[in-house]
């Protein structure tokens, strides 16, 4: 039997959409109109808090033990603060993923599902990390990850690493890498238990893209048609 | 009072408190309509649908809780739920209670399923092949790398290298739906698609049919609600849908009514016994043979079925009707005739007509008894075991027991006098009483050509409209499968009834595809036969090309070298997991998803399919009629199928006891005239009660008809006692007997005449049936006498 359900394959089914969602997290950070460049996680954190909505474009790569070539994707992201965040793949194939505070929505094809995060009492702090980070809560992210943040002033980069402390998200991805320069996230990179690898490159970011929680659904539910 | 009458009322006491207890004690009413199907006639299906009726579906209840602000729905759940738990009834009486999934569920999933993913590499054995050909496997490696850029990625990496058809994602999705019906989940509760309602199932250990066991669980229901809603602020509404409801409130409803109608009656013959007799003793009396006969009737059905159903005790209130005739009889001869040598001279005196009387009724129930539904069964028991009863009662305790001397009473005279008038002007004008019996029969005429059969068991199968419309409320929101068409496979083992099932899902696959049903609800695709789990494998493993064919596909979409090894070497493996079972699923929480879809029918494993939107049931039944050991169960044709069954047999059977009847009577006066004195009137009435049972657009339906026999019972009995009394010659003798009649049909038609007026559609036409019928009885009975005898000349009267 395979390790990875021993537990809850549920669990891990979430944790799997939340490495999509993860890889976006950061994208705030590349506003042109910052002019200060992040020298510590706080500082980061802080740029996301003051983000009034996001939107950014992203490509995908995923390096698939599976897969003789990595697959390759590209996509959008939206989010509403608090806590309402949108991906969606354009290609090669359709897909979104809409995240709330209750429930996380997926959309492939014709096919949805829903998954209720008050059954998953266990996946909900795994959710809420990731809106954690988006609302730059460092004290709640740090009861999930062990966050480790690197400044190189030489080249004004930076670079934040989160590690899952526990299961089942510490099963799934051995750690996530966010990247940037200055005021841009320009990298993220998912590394799995697996040895399977996404690697995220954000290519164009809107932070100040005000968007509401109806919003974000509206973009979900037009996707319908 | 002699010595042995002390012992025989203290025996007799004995008995009666000993009967009195054990029935007390065993008191179980049921409303079960299933004891009015026929048995013979269609053993099986009548046998089915009492499984069903008695399964888990039936014993399932669905509650709502509604509220304008979705956001407290779920908490309001959770707490409902809790309210209910915490109640006394649920130790013994609650089989499962849920309002969201149970724990556990998706890891039963992946330790069942994941062994044995091969055997559910398809529905079918034959569909295989078209899965495993070169394009079928290039269109499988492109599914697999399209769910690969997807959401589920992480997932899907990790399940592909053994399973890279995605049997098992598929299997969960398909596993999910059948969990989640038509709704979802919200907090870890069932909530419906809007969010307003939350839906908790709860299922009770005991029958919905045991109105005993049901009453504590929905009036706990009902205080854990009011409790709830205080909390809330009155903002939530409970909404209930359940057979237990149903079958509840009628049996409360026939109890309710019987018992208030039969205090009403014993309140009016009372009343009517002291103005006639002005002795409280005999009106204490009376009671005595009426109650004995009535517990006697009640041990013997509980005895003999272990309950009661609502209808039999309706039947039981008849038999006061009947019981109640030998001891006014025997009042009126006592306190009329007043013989010498007191009661018991008189009790002497009317012996023969009454003990002819009793014979005749017993014949008619005793060809009752032969009916092949267990209702009317126990009905005839219950009247026959009264009957004995009562008679016995009136013969060996009542003369001790009565005053040796009634008073005069002044009203009791005038009655007499009245009636000795009118049997003379009866006896004067004979020759125009031709006209009674005449316009009986033109009613009969004009109207027994409409007479038609009530398919409906006189609204036994029809339900509290009130209850009938939360119910469809909860159904809306719920479950949109049918609840009175099921299809059951049946077979001697599980193997083989799950074989059944496996064709009876693919003919219902068809039939969807073919629009003729919208959807089904099987355990087929949950668990299909072994014989079909081991085929569906082997048919993966069969084709000794595939692994290289599947590999080069793969291949060709990009997939590594050699990373389905495990896939591969599956196909490859001799080895095999034993095939999933009923029990190894019931020994996990995915037993709340399968419970519904077993039976047990005629001692055989059946499994259960739920339908929905049959467009062309037809259709359907026809492509099943090749499967044996295959039903389709309508349940309310089936009621209308088993009505026509009855009617045939029961038809017969009134045949036989109106035979046994004419005997009797035959063997009793050896003389045509007084055998037709003493029967005409009551076929007459039978016949009047039909008309106006025509006429009120009721029609005849299984309960009236057995009411007819009562109507036939007692109508016999006042031509017995009027026959005999005329026989003696003496004036006080015939108006003695006439008096008695009077009383007992008075007293008759009022008890029923309530019962007419009942909310319970069985107890109105049971009262209609009943008041119309001895009401002719007493019109015809006194005319026949004089229409029919003519050559007894009346003695002198000897005082009134």
């Amino acid at each position: 039997m395979m390790s990875w359900l021993d537990s809850n394959n549920n669990a891990l089914y979430i944790a799997g959409i939340l490495l999509c969602l993860l890889a976006f997290a950061p994208t705030h950070a590349t506003s042109q109109e910052d002019s200060t460049e992040p020298r510590t996680l706080d500082a980061l954190l802080g740029q996301f808090r003051e983000m009034p909505g996001l939107e950014a474009e992203f490509q995908e790569s995923k390096h698939l033990a599976l897969l003789a070539a990595p697959l390759q994707s590209r996509g959008r992201i939206y989010f509403a603060p608090p806590s309402t965040l949108l991906r969606r793949v354009e290609a090669p194939e359709t897909s979104d993923i809409l995240i709330t505070p209750r429930e996380v929505r997926q959309r492939q094809g014709t096919h949805e599902a829903v998954i209720d995060l008050g059954a998953r009492p266990e996946i909900q702090p795994l959710v809420e990390s990731m809106l954690w980070l988006f609302a730059g809560n460092r004290e709640a992210l740090e009861s999930a990850y062990e966050v480790r943040f690197e400044h190189h002033a030489e080249n004004a980069s930076w670079r934040v690493t989160l590690t899952p402390r526990t299961a089942p998200l510490n099963r799934l991805l051995r750690h996530m890498q966010i990247s940037g320069q200055n005021r841009e996230v320009r990298r993220i990179e998912v590394q799995e238990t697996s040895g399977d690898r996404t690697l995220t490159e954000i290519i164009r970011a809107n932070p100040r893209r005000r968007l509401s929680r109806d919003d974000v659904e509206r973009l979900f539910a037009d996707s319908d048609s | 009072m002699t010595s042995r009458d002390r012992w025989t009322l203290l025996i007799g006491a004995l008995l009666l408190i000993g009967v009195g207890v054990y029935v007390v004690q065993n008191l179980r009413i049921t409303t079960d309509i299933e004891h009015f199907i026929a048995e013979e006639e269609d053993r099986r299906l009548a046998s089915m649908s009492r499984q069903i009726m008695d399964s888990e579906l039936s014993r399932t209840m669905v509650l709502t809780l509604t509220s304008d602000d979705p956001s407290g729905v779920p908490a309001a759940s959770r707490r409902f739920e809790t309210l209910i738990r915490e109640q006394a009834w649920t130790e013994e009486g609650l089989s499962f209670l849920e309002g969201g999934p149970p724990e556990g569920v998706d890891q039963a999933l992946w330790d069942l399923y994941e062994p044995r993913r091969l055997s559910f590499f398809a529905n079918v054995p034959e569909n295989v092949g078209a899965a495993l050909t070169d394009d079928a496997l290039h269109r499988a490696a492109q599914r697999l790398r399209t769910e690969l850029t997807g959401m589920m990625s992480p997932m899907i990496s990790r399940v592909a290298p053994q399973d890279p058809f995605l049997t098992l994602p598929d299997l969960f999705q398909e596993l999910e739906r059948a969990r989640a019906n038509d709704l979802t989940l919200r907090e870890g509760r069932f909530v419906t698609r809007d969010g307003r309602t939350a839906v908790l199932f709860l299922g009770t250990t005991a029958s919905a049919f045991d109105a005993d066991a049901q009453t504590p669980v929905l009036e706990g229901i009902a205080q854990a609600f009011q409790t709830l809603n205080n909390e809330s602020s009155d903002t939530l509404t409970l909404d209930q849908s359940g057979v237990n409801r149903f079958a509840t409130r009628a049996a409360t409803s026939i109890q309710s009514d019987i018992q208030r109608i039969s205090i009403l009656s014993v309140v009016f013959l009372g009343i009517l016994l002291i103005a006639l007799f002005r002795s409280a003793r005999l009106v204490g009396l009376a009671a005595l043979p009426v109650g004995a006969g009535v517990l006697a009737g009640c041990a013997a059905v509980l005895a003999s079925y272990g309950q009661l159903h609502g209808i039999t005790l309706a039947f039981g209130a008849s038999l006061i009707g009947v019981s109640i005739d030998y001891v006014v009889h025997l009042y009126c001869h006592h306190s009329i005739v007043r013989p010498e040598g007191g009661p018991r001279a008189s009790l002497h005196h009317i012996l023969r007509p009454l003990a002819t009387g009793a014979l005749t009724t017993l014949a008619g129930f005793c060809a009752l008894g032969a009916s092949s539904l267990i209702g009317l069964r126990e009905v005839a028991l219950f009247s026959i075991a009264g009957i004995v009863t009562a008679f016995g009662v009136t013969f060996t305790l009542m003369p001790a027991l009565m005053p040796s001397r009634s008073p005069d009473v002044r009203l009791r005279t005038r009655l007499v006098a009245t009636l000795e008038r009118t049997l003379e002007v009866l006896r004067r004008q004979r020759r125009r009483l031709w006209v009674v019996p005449a316009i009986a029969i033109i009613i009969m005429a004009v109207s027994l050509p409409s007479l038609h059969w009530n398919a409906n068991f006189g609204g036994m199968g029809e339900l509290d409209a009130e209850l009938l419309e939360e119910d469809a409320r909860v159904r809306a929101r719920v479950t949109r499968y049918e609840q009175m068409r099921f299809i059951v496979a049946m077979g001697d083992s599980e193997a083989n009834a799950l074989l059944t099932n496996d064709r009876v899902s693919d003919i219902l696959a068809e039939a969807q595809q073919a629009g003729n049903i919208e959807a089904y609800r099987s355990i087929a695709s949950l668990l299909p036969s072994p014989a079909r789990q081991r085929a569906v494998r082997e048919a993966v493993r069969a084709d000794s090309t595939m692994p290289t064919r599947f590999t080069r596909a793969f291949q060709e979409a990009g997939f590594a070298d050699g990373v389905f090894h495990p896939f591969l070497g599956d196909i490859e493996s001799n080895s095999a997991p034993e095939p999933l079972t009923y029990d190894a699923l019931m020994a996990t929480p995915l037993r709340s998803i399968v419970r519904l879809f077993r039976i047990t029918a005629e001692q055989r494993v059946a499994f259960v399919t739920f339908l929905s939107g049959v467009e062309n049931l037809p259709h359907i039944v026809e492509r099943l009629d090749d499967i044996p050991n295959v039903v389709v169960l309508q349940q309310d044709d089936l009621l209308g199928q088993a009505h026509e069954a009855y009617q045939r047999r029961t038809s017969e059977l009134l045949a036989f006891g109106l035979i046994a009847v004419l005997l009797l009577l035959a063997l009793r006066y050896r003389k045509a005239s007084r055998v037709i004195a003493a029967i005409v009137p009551s076929l007459l009435a039978v016949g009047v009660t039909l008309s106006v049972l025509t006429w009120a657009g009721i029609g005849v339906d299984l309960v009236n008809l057995t009411a007819l026999l009562f109507v036939l019972s007692m109508g016999v009995d006042y031509g017995v006692f009027l026959v005999d009394a005329h026989e003696q010659r003496d004036p006080l003798e015939l108006a003695a007997a006439l008096t008695s009649i009077a009383v007992a049909g008075v007293s008759t038609i009022i008890g029923f005449g309530l019962l007419a007026g009942s909310s319970y559609p069985v107890l109105a036409s049971l009262g209609i049936t009943a008041t119309t019928g001895i009401f002719a009885n007493l019109i015809l009975a006194p005319t026949a006498l004089f229409l029919f005898q003519t050559n007894e000349t009346p003695r002198e009267n000897r005082h009134a």
